[in-house]
């Protein structure tokens, strides 16, 4: 399967279906290159599996699309590939791919049901930027008559009848001391417990610890990278920034990032579908996953 | 008084069978583990016997005779026969006189019944304890428990000091003194000489800081080498110099250590032929046990010391016993170069490559005294192409900072030197602060050199991102949140300083009320440290005990 084919899979995924993410649509693009991969050796394959991850990532610069492109070979090839024969190989690869795939798929799900029992009745919500995981959450809380009302990420909610109110970035502080708690997703979460998120959410998370409201991150287990920036600056740039203007761009000091880092000290728990977890042990797992 | 004194008649008057058991029962309620070591050091007692009867070895009685006088002449001096039996001929604990008066007594042991013997020992224990009355409490129920526990430690089980020190603690100081004349004897005939000691007990030296006064303070110009009778049979040469090494500081830096611990251990190992009727797994490892009181007398261990020592130990005793000595040997010194290999050696090039992610160009980085594995990664770091800087923030006494500055600037690094005290004026230039690490505890703590503490405290104020680099084989099980329970004191007199010909603190020792306080190591929390680098990848510093948790599953 050429590159371009596989791009334009992808993109044909995410066209079809707006509601799924990045990364699902990224594994699903992989396993079909997996399936329609025409080389003789599992050396060969695995080689041209991470030229096409980084192909993707090219693509689709956002941190979720790295992590899970390597979850996924991972996983697949965490098996005995001990079989002679090639196909039967690939075959037991292409089974765990799709086990993978339907796990993710539903790690949404997961996380929405552990997260709305965190959301009292009567709870006002902030959140930052329309994220998917956060929407389902609020409708799962929705669905159990619990009246709040949210920040931002405003038609889709309207249309699950929650009471929104829409503000500007620079008036997260005015408004923080209404709110009860706030609740953002994720892009990647970091080894060190910190998530990688879009621009502006590093500055809510510090207001909020000002004013003593829990920050709560929800973000599925795929999400998760071996990364470790220490600051702002030690975000990798391949993330930062779009693609297009990765490629083109003379000076990325001047361009403007997409993303920031919001450290673990400012988080107080992570939703994910291994279940609740504190930032440290974020660490924990990532070694379980990892080593 | 009273309850020991009850005890006593008690046990005079039920010296018979069951009575003695009914008693016993009660008597392990209340002594815990005493009885079935009694009954364990009774059995091997018989075992001995037999073996005696069969080989005639000189050695198994004598050792027991003397263990059985020295539970009886603990504290008080050994003028104490009490109700003794026909086994304790030989009230004084001087040089054994003659196995013939030990013959009759150890042949009639099996003559006895377990009852009497029990009734024996019980009842000197009872004047043990009521001699003791005066003393502590806990110094009393440990020392009158320890003899027991001894002899039975000087079969298969190897004995070592204790990991936590009690300097101020009389009784402990005892029983620290009596293990170690325990241990030089053991395995040795009846002729050697008492009187020059083998492992020596080093006194301390000076006034000691209230607050660390359960530390030993050392002076260096008495090494504990001096003290050692030529020949010393006991402690080979290759460890005797290796402990003057230590306490003369010729020898400084954990994995320096380490690595120096491992090859001396490989000559002992050459050198070591299993006596006869002897197994290799575990006689080697008793004679490493006065080995290493010996080194730990010269200078505490460290935490990496303590966790190649124990796995050592554990190959040794893995050792099959069908395995011929010379492939025995030479296994033993392949796990240990393969042990030096991976875990320090192999180990510092994957946290060089790691560091070196973190290491942009244009930074100025601050490191503290000297690490050799901080030095490694600046220097890999430095072939790579990088553009930085370092800044070596230095300290009294030690000025280990001279020697990292030297390395760095041989590399063709540039550098600056401070002194800790410019810290807070240097910190706004720094990017990055590496640190080294001495140990890191359980709890997430990192134990380093003193002062590391403090800088990552002022880096913190000034949100400059802390990074740790430590192999795994230096993380230990310990847990400790401060810096005074567990710590190494160094010799006072290092604070001394002279300038031009006068110095100040000459007679320190004279004024009442001063304390020259020379600590070694401190420890830092984790909130100050932003990121671990070790052999296994990046890890904040709350995972380590996921990290040893791991390292368990894979022993």
């Amino acid at each position: 399967m050429e590159e371009r084919e596989l791009v334009e899979y992808f993109r044909g995924q995410i066209r079809e279906d707006p509601d799924v993410a990045s990364a699902v649509a990224a594994i699903r693009s992989l396993l079909e290159f997996l399936k329609r991969d025409q080389s003789e050796t599992i050396l060969g394959l695995r080689e041209n599996m991470t030229q096409a991850i980084h192909r993707l990532q090219e693509a689709d610069p956002s941190v979720a699309v790295s992590s899970g492109g390597e979850l996924f070979l991972r996983f697949i090839s965490l098996t005995s590939l001990e079989h002679p024969d090639l196909s039967q190989c690939k075959n037991v690869m292409i089974e765990r791919g799709e086990l993978f795939l339907k796990k993710i798929s539903l790690s949404r799900g997961k996380v929405g049901k552990l997260c709305h029992t965190f959301i009292k009745d009567g709870a006002k919500i902030l959140t930052h930027s329309s994220s998917r995981v956060v929407l389902k959450v609020l409708e799962n809380a929705a669905a159990d008559n619990k009246r709040f009302t949210v920040k931002l990420m405003a038609e889709k909610l309207r249309k699950l009848s929650i009471p929104v109110t829409v503000v500007l970035d620079a008036a997260v502080g005015y408004i923080l001391e209404k709110v009860d708690l706030v609740i953002v997703g994720a892009e990647g979460v970091v080894e060190s417990g910190g998530v990688i998120n879009k621009i502006g959410t590093y500055q809510m998370a510090v207001c909020s610890k000002a004013h003593n409201k829990p920050f709560y991150v929800v973000a599925e287990s795929f999400k998760f990278v071996r990364l470790y920036p220490l600051n702002q600056q030690d975000v990798p740039d391949r993330f930062k920034y779009k693609a297009d203007v990765l490629k083109t761009a003379e000076d990325l000091n001047q361009e403007h990032p997409l993303i920031d880092y919001t450290p673990s000290s400012l988080i107080t728990l992570l939703f994910t579908d291994l279940g609740v977890l504190t930032p440290s042990a974020v660490s924990d797992e990532l070694i379980k996953l990892y080593l | 008084m009273a309850d020991s004194d009850g005890r006593q008649v008690d046990s005079i008057n039920h010296a018979t069978g069951e009575e003695g058991k009914l008693q016993d029962i009660v008597k392990a309620k209340s002594e815990g583990k005493e009885l079935t070591k009694e009954e364990k050091q009774r059995l091997r007692k018989e075992k001995k016997q037999h073996k005696k009867n069969k080989k005639d070895d000189n050695k198994g009685p004598p050792e027991k005779e003397k263990e059985k006088e020295k539970e009886k002449a603990s504290a008080p001096p050994p003028s104490k026969p009490v109700t003794q039996s026909p086994a304790h001929k030989a009230a004084a604990p001087a040089p054994v006189t003659a196995s013939a008066s030990e013959t009759p007594a150890a042949a009639e042991k099996p003559a006895k019944t377990k009852a009497e013997l029990r009734a024996e020992r019980r009842a000197r224990q009872d004047s043990e304890r009521a001699s003791k009355q005066g003393k502590k409490e806990g110094g009393q129920q440990s020392t009158s428990s320890k003899p027991k526990a001894s002899p039975n430690e000087l079969q298969p089980v190897v004995k070592r000091l204790p990991e936590h020190v009690q300097v101020d603690d009389p009784a402990a100081l005892k029983k620290l003194a009596k293990k170690l004349e325990r241990q030089q004897k053991s395995g040795q005939g009846c002729g050697l000489n008492i009187t020059g000691v083998q492992v020596p007990l080093r006194s301390d030296y000076g006034y000691k800081v209230s607050l660390f006064s359960h530390l030993h303070q050392y002076s260096r110009k008495n090494p504990p080498t001096q003290q050692i009778s030529i020949p010393a049979t006991v402690i080979h040469p290759s460890i005797v110099r290796l402990g003057l090494q230590y306490s003369q500081g010729i020898i400084a830096g954990s994995n320096a250590r380490s690595v120096a611990l491992l090859h001396a251990f490989k000559q002992v190992i050459q050198d070591y032929s299993t006596p006869p009727n002897e197994e290799l797994s575990r006689d080697l490892v008793n004679k490493l046990s006065p080995y290493i009181s010996f080194l730990s007398q010269c200078r505490p261990l460290s935490a990496s010391m303590g966790n190649a020592i124990k796995y050592i130990k554990k190959e040794i005793s893995n050792i099959p016993n069908q395995c011929k000595e010379e492939e025995a040997k030479g296994k033993l010194q392949a796990c240990i170069d393969s042990y030096i290999n991976e875990k320090i050696i192999l180990a510092s090039e994957a946290i060089s490559k790691y560091a070196i992610e973190k290491i942009s160009n244009g930074d100025v980085i601050l490191v503290y005294g000297c690490s050799s594995l901080v030095n490694h990664i600046l220097c890999e770091a430095f072939e790579k192409q990088r553009q930085f800087r370092v800044i070596v923030v230095d300290s009294r006494p030690r000025l280990e900072g001279r020697e990292a500055l030297r390395r760095l600037v041989k590399k063709g690094i540039r550098c600056t030197y401070v002194l800790i005290s410019a810290l807070s004026y240097i910190l706004p230039e720094v990017s990055k602060v590496f640190l080294g690490a001495h140990a890191l505890l359980a709890n997430g703590y990192v134990m380093s050199r003193v002062g590391t503490s403090q800088i990552a405290l002022v880096a913190k104020a000034y949100n400059v991102p802390v990074l740790v680099c430590c192999e795994t084989y230096k993380f230990c099980e310990r847990v400790q949140t401060d810096s005074f329970v567990s710590n190494e004191l160094d010799d006072p007199d290092d604070l001394i300083v002279t300038r031009n010909g006068k110095t100040h603190l000459e007679n320190w020792q004279t004024v009442k009320s001063l304390g020259l306080l020379n600590l070694v190591y401190d420890v830092t929390p984790p909130d100050f440290v932003d990121l671990v680098i070790t052999d296994l990848g990046m890890i904040p510093c709350t995972s380590v005990p996921v990290v040893l948790r791991v390292k368990n599953v894979d022993q």
